[in-house]
């Protein structure tokens, strides 16, 4: 198509961007590959959402530069991962907390202007990915995304967070990553990007401090941790089980047989009394009643193939840009990736237009 | 400007008319498309669309790709005409200028597309670059564009612009103007100005003011332009 336009010309290695070698993944289907370009599209209207509006932050881009100088890219990866999450959390002043991160989390990274999309891939094993909105070497945006389908919470924060470790490392070169659900973050088979970024998510959620300081608000002895006990420290950390057995066992806390057997025990009646980021979607909209109702069928995309559900907060802020006249209703479907008319249909006294 | 100073007409016919997918598909819906023939054939100004406006008026969600066959026997016989450097070359901008018109276009266009939407931004854009008249039902977007200091093209027609014309010189009756609005109505389109949603043609051209005129009929002194792009037009017949 490039070469169309008389802008390039030459074989594949010369025109291909660097996305299209990671969509050739096999491991990808077709419905993968055509969620992924939704993404990266909804993260370009997220990019040009914030610009009008004059929300564009880009403190990221000390951030990351001041993780990426610190780091010893000598050492081992999961070391590297390590370092690079106690620079991260010192920059960012996520660290002047001893309690779970995982709250604070998308506000704080999207006020330093990293796009963070959360959306269900129904049938997809998309589990998150990473790329850049634009080049990052003129005014790029680094954008993380997790699939929120079949995916809770807690899961979600560390999905999160080792794509924010793929945005630092990796993404700027190798154009997106891409993460598979069930695909494995250490061990023999994971590379050095995704043994580091696994290392980073841990140390981003559950440093040793985090743990030392939320077992000892509760009160729990890890000799000894019931059901409860394991419900209230996920509450209190706000991380999966999974990881925190896993961040337990690496700062010497749990031996790793008990690790292995309290990673069986179901906590979710447990953490649904503690905790409201504990319920499903149909729980919390029971739970919160109207309020929720009123975004029923109004957030999914039409124009798009693979219909895509947009996370309410953008849909807010696209619907605030027209009501503050920063954008014309047909940017805002644009935006939206509906039709006009859907969006009459769904928002209609937004959009009377005057003769 | 002084509200009571008369407005001098545009002496000479605009080569082309840039016209935005919204008000052009209503002519596709209802079939109507001697409005665009006799700008064409009668005034001289060619009906010209943007590439943006030639994919939107494709496929859209709600017609699907049912204007194809209109639209490609319209860009055939030449009564639409895309926008690019050969086109912007016959419309009175020197062939060494045309590349440059161009680029101008994508550049404004893109800072249009901030706001707007991909097929008005880039009719504007073009309207403005060229100096051009602009047909488009998206008034929301004229004000979006007119409040965040963007220029707009100094007229922006309306469908109705054109169906009036083609009444008041005789080459549409009162009868297939009533036609056209019952069309469009019927396909349940928007219809501005909405005072041709509320009543019958024949009632509600009364309540109309028209921004584009026949040198034959057009009134003395020329109606003051209620907004920035709002002036008005004359056509003289060739």
């Amino acid at each position: 198509m490039l070469s169309r336009f008389g802008q390039v010309r030459g074989e594949r290695g010369d025109i291909a961007p660097a996305i299209w070698y990671k969509l050739r993944a096999a491991e990808l289907t077709d419905g993968d590959r055509e969620f992924v370009l939704v993404i990266r599209q909804l993260g370009y209207h997220q990019d040009r959402l914030e610009e009008v509006t004059g929300r564009r932050a880009v403190v990221w881009k000390t951030f990351f530069k001041a993780t990426l100088d610190n780091t010893d890219l000598q050492a081992p990866p999961r070391e590297q991962g390590r370092q690079a999450a106690r620079i991260f959390r010192e920059s960012t002043g996520l660290a002047k907390r001893s309690t779970g991160i995982g709250r604070l989390l998308r506000d704080s990274l999207r006020s330093a202007g990293v796009l963070v999309i959360e959306t269900p891939l129904p049938g997809s094993g998309l589990g998150g990915c990473c790329f850049y909105v634009g080049s990052p070497a003129s005014n790029g945006r680094p954008c993380i995304f997790a699939n929120t389908f079949h995916s809770t919470w807690y899961r979600r924060n560390a999905v999160l967070t080792h794509e924010l470790a793929h945005a630092v490392f990796d993404a700027q070169h190798a154009g997106a990553s891409l993460d598979f659900i069930g695909q494995r973050e250490d061990g023999a088979e994971a590379d050095l990007a995704e043994e580091r970024a696994h290392a980073f998510a841990q140390e981003m959620l559950v440093p040793r401090e985090v743990l030392l300081h939320a077992a000892q608000a509760c009160g729990i002895r890890w000799s000894a941790m019931t059901e409860q006990d394991l419900a209230l420290m996920v509450a209190k950390t706000q991380v999966e089980l999974r990881t925190l057995l896993r961040a337990a066992v690496d700062a010497g806390l749990l031996e790793p047989q008990a690790a292995a057997e309290h990673q069986g025990v179901d906590i979710a009646l447990a953490l649904k009394e503690l905790d409201d980021s504990a319920l499903s979607t149909e729980e919390y909209v029971r739970k919160i009643g109207v309020k929720a109702e009123e975004w029923r069928g109004k957030r999914t995309t039409t124009i798009p193939s693979r219909k895509v559900l947009l996370p309410v907060p953008y849909v807010q802020a696209v619907l605030q840009a027209v009501e503050h006249r920063d954008i014309t209703p047909s940017k805002a479907a644009q935006m939206l990736m509906i039709d006009e008319l859907d969006l009459e249909k769904r928002f209609g006294p937004l959009f009377c237009t005057p003769d | 400007m002084d509200a009571l100073s008369p407005i001098p007409p545009e002496v000479a016919n605009p080569a082309a008319l840039v016209c935005d997918a919204d008000a052009l598909i209503q002519f596709f819906v209802a079939k109507q498309f001697v409005p665009l023939q006799v700008l064409r054939n009668r005034y001289g100004v060619q009906p010209i669309i943007v590439p943006e406006v030639e994919l939107e008026l494709r496929w859209t969600r709600r017609y699907k790709s049912t204007f194809v066959p209109d639209l490609t026997k319209a860009l055939a016989t030449g009564l639409l005409k895309v926008c690019d450097v050969s086109l912007i070359a016959t419309l009175g901008v020197p062939a060494t200028l045309a590349a440059t018109a161009v680029q101008q276009v994508q550049d404004l266009g893109a800072r249009f597309a901030l706001h707007g939407g991909d097929g008005e931004s880039y009719t504007h854009a073009t309207a403005l670059t060229l100096g051009l008249p602009a047909l488009s039902h998206d008034r929301a977007a004229l004000d979006v564009f007119t409040e965040k200091g963007l220029p707009v093209p100094k007229t922006v027609l309306r469908v109705y612009d054109l169906i009036v014309i083609c009444h008041r010189t005789g080459v549409l009756t009162t009868a297939q103007c009533e036609a056209f609005r019952k069309a469009l109505d019927a396909a349940n389109e928007r219809i501005f100005p909405s005072v041709f949603r509320r009543m019958s043609y024949a009632n509600a051209v009364a309540q109309f003011s028209p921004r584009l005129f026949d040198s034959a009929c057009a009134p003395s002194p020329l109606p003051v332009p209620e907004t920035p792009f709002a002036h008005t037009i004359v056509l003289k017949a060739f």
